[in-house]
């Protein structure tokens, strides 16, 4: 008991000397990511155009609806993918000793931040177009079933995995050599 | 005193067997019954010996649902594997499935006792684990000495590997030592059932009468589709209604919907917690006890605690009592593992969140969120009832005065409520621990433990950067915690020091 109290401290900290979130250097996740973005607007786009025109020839839908209803999809998808676009470049990432940052919002700014230490289980998530560029979404759950969880897209498939990898070494108490190989990967980009 | 030793794989108790039978058997006439019933209404005239053939269905599936029982029975075994620190399940007739829990992930370990258990003195013992992805697990039929050794022996062992502290981890004796030291030590606090009973329709006053209302406004609207439809003058329709003996069956309706809340609440609360009894048994455990047709004897265990609310409103206030939630990690879409706690007093709820928090909490120093988020909650609400009230006037040609009384009317209403519910709203930061509190005519106090947030997200939008506003969200294992227009630079602070404690303790 006399031994632990000899090595127990607890020191005080003034509260401006604490790690700051909005001292980050944060990085911007990978501009392909932006092709995978598009490409899905477009399909989407594309689905609802051909799904509504089948619709309305089968209903003998007059001139006029075709032409409304285009000028709308149009106008909106643009809009739509314009901000998409913006808020596009406003997506970053960072990943810290303890915890990792994710900033992202177009009117706002949103910053999330999960200790590894909230993390349950890792997961790395790629579809199909996303497999075409290498990228890969990291999703980190937390305890609590799917609500607690932290997912970020656009991520270079090797520097997933090795982000994958420490987060895991950080939960297990393993973080030496996989924190030296994100930094030198860091460093590159 | 008989010894239990559950490393080795063990099966229920035999009379067990009965109520496995039983519960089979009411499954397959559940699932059968239509059909065995339409059979028998188109049968029952053209088969010769119809009966006879009845009897021998009802044979087969007795037996069928023997068999079932007798096989679940035998195939179901549990044992503890401490050298893996696990609990191991394993079960099934056609398919075997082998649960493997690992004792870090047990949130709860439950003792319940329905009916059919009561009669034959058996107990069914439910373990709660964490995340929804994680099978709960259920031994059905198990006596009273197994039940209250397997509870206890599990809680020590997860009590084990989520503190630092050595225990003894002996399924037999220290159970009966323990139960005596801890009564003399801790002794029961009983809550009486008046003051549950209080409680439970006092807390809930307000939801009950949102339903009552929902209800009559249904009723009045079916009515007056009837007097559209039969084409009656209104005046003279109302006029008819009042006079014929319907007044008295209307005023029984609208009393049964007033009354209706408590009903509700009857069941909900006093039936649940009957008797609710509890004391703290080690430093991180509260025993329960409560319920009367089906039994719970539920240890908490205090480490798995991720929020605890109070509630209380101006009747309670009256009565003084309050009602506690007890909020654990959700093992589930469904929050099963919060546990209610209505009619306890100043005293008792003071010192149950000393056992929880393990610290005197003192509200001082309370940040409020600006004045600007009335005005734009009053706004966004005022232009959704400006947009109905145009509706009506232009679309569904009501009188212009109706929608500007009953504009005006819901305006006026929900701005206070909306400025009081503002006003009312306090953030407490007390060392390790946030308290929220809420509400203008029922208060609600949030409390919890910085070591439990997993996600904390800060934003600012665009319209509050002027004003130095924005928003915090903490998020734990049982849900999220919301601060909306606070000063932004305080939200920075608090932030950064939520994280640098986490990662401190980690």
């Amino acid at each position: 008991m006399d031994n632990q109290s000899f090595f127990f401290s607890n020191h005080q900290l003034p509260i401006e000397n604490l790690p700051k979130v909005n001292n980050i250097d944060f990085q911007l996740i990978q501009s392909n990511y932006w092709k995978v973005i598009f490409i899905q607007s477009l399909l989407f786009y594309s689905f609802v155009l051909i799904a509504v025109n089948i619709i309305a020839y089968l209903n003998d839908a007059p001139i006029l609806f075709y032409v409304l209803f285009h000028i709308c999809v149009l106008a909106f998808a643009s809009t739509n993918i314009f901000v998409m676009r913006k808020a596009f470049h406003r997506k970053a990432f960072a990943i810290r000793e303890h915890d990792i940052v994710y900033k992202k919002g177009l009117l706002g700014t949103t910053i999330v931040t999960m200790p590894y230490k909230a993390v349950q289980h890792v997961k790395l998530s790629q579809g199909i177009l996303s497999k075409k560029w290498k990228l890969t979404t990291i999703i980190l759950y937390g305890a609590g079933g799917q609500q607690q969880q932290l997912a970020i897209a656009g991520i270079d498939e090797n520097e997933a995995y090795q982000i994958k990898e420490f987060i895991l070494s950080k939960i297990n108490n393993k973080q030496v050599f996989v924190t030296n190989e994100i930094n030198e990967e860091h460093g590159d980009a | 005193m008989e010894m239990h030793n559950f490393t080795n794989p063990t099966r229920q108790n035999k009379a067990g067997l009965v109520v496995l039978f039983l519960q089979n058997l009411f499954k397959v006439l559940k699932n059968t019954f239509f059909i065995v019933l339409l059979l028998g209404y188109r049968l029952y005239e053209k088969v010769e010996h119809f009966w006879l053939y009845v009897v021998v269905l009802l044979l087969i599936i007795l037996v069928f649902s023997f068999w079932i029982a007798y096989k679940s029975y035998k195939n179901f075994v549990y044992y503890v594997d401490e050298g893996d620190k696990t609990f191991v399940l394993e079960q099934g007739i056609f398919t075997k499935v082998k649960t493997i829990i690992n004792f870090d992930k047990i949130v709860q370990i439950n003792l319940v006792q329905p009916l059919l258990l009561q009669v034959l003195d058996l107990y069914k013992l439910n373990i709660e684990t964490a995340g929804s992805a994680v099978a709960e697990v259920h031994i059905n039929a198990l006596d009273e000495p197994t039940a209250l050794a397997l509870q206890s022996y599990l809680q020590k062992i997860v009590y084990k590997e989520n503190t630092d502290e050595s225990v003894l981890i002996d399924a037999n004796t220290p159970l009966v030592e323990d139960e005596i030291q801890n009564k003399a030590a801790n002794p029961i606090i009983k809550i009486p059932n008046w003051q549950i009973l209080m409680a439970g329709i006092f807390t809930n006053y307000a939801n009950g009468l949102g339903f009552a209302l929902l209800s009559m406004s249904f009723i009045v609207g079916q009515l007056k589709e009837y007097e559209v439809m039969v084409g009656v003058d209104a005046a003279h329709w109302v006029f008819d209604f009042f006079n014929n003996s319907v007044l008295f069956d209307f005023a029984l309706l609208f009393i049964l919907f007033l009354l209706s809340p408590i009903i509700i609440n009857l069941f909900r609360q006093v039936i649940r917690y009957f008797n609710l009894t509890y004391n703290y048994k080690l430093a991180n455990e509260i025993q329960f006890e409560y319920g009367l047709f089906e039994l719970h004897k539920r240890i908490f265990n205090i480490d798995k605690l991720q929020i605890v609310k109070i509630k209380e409103n101006v009747i309670l206030q009256l009565l003084q009592l309050k009602f506690i939630i007890l909020k654990q990690i959700q093992t589930g879409a469904k929050d099963k593992s919060a546990l209610q706690l209505p009619g306890l007093r100043r005293q008792q709820v003071d010192e149950m969140l000393l056992a929880l928090f393990k610290q005197p909490i003192k509200l001082e120093n309370p940040m409020q969120p600006s004045i600007r988020k009335f005005f734009i909650q009053f706004m966004l609400i005022g232009f959704v009832i400006i947009s109905l009230g145009l509706l009506g006037i232009f679309v569904f040609q009501i009188t212009v005065w109706y929608i500007l009384l009953t504009v005006t009317l819901l305006l006026s209403v929900i701005g206070l409520i909306l400025y009081k519910r503002v006003r009312y709203e306090k953030f407490f930061w007390c060392g390790n621990l946030l308290v929220i509190e809420k509400g203008w005519l029922e208060k609600t106090y949030t409390y919890c433990s910085l070591q439990h947030i997993q996600i904390v997200k800060r934003t600012q939008m665009l319209w509050q950067r002027k004003h130095n506003l924005g928003s915090l969200q903490y998020q734990t294992g049982a849900g999220t915690i919301y601060l909306d227009f606070y000063n932004y630079d305080f939200i920075t602070e608090l932030a950064d020091s939520i994280l640098y404690k986490i990662e401190l303790n980690a």
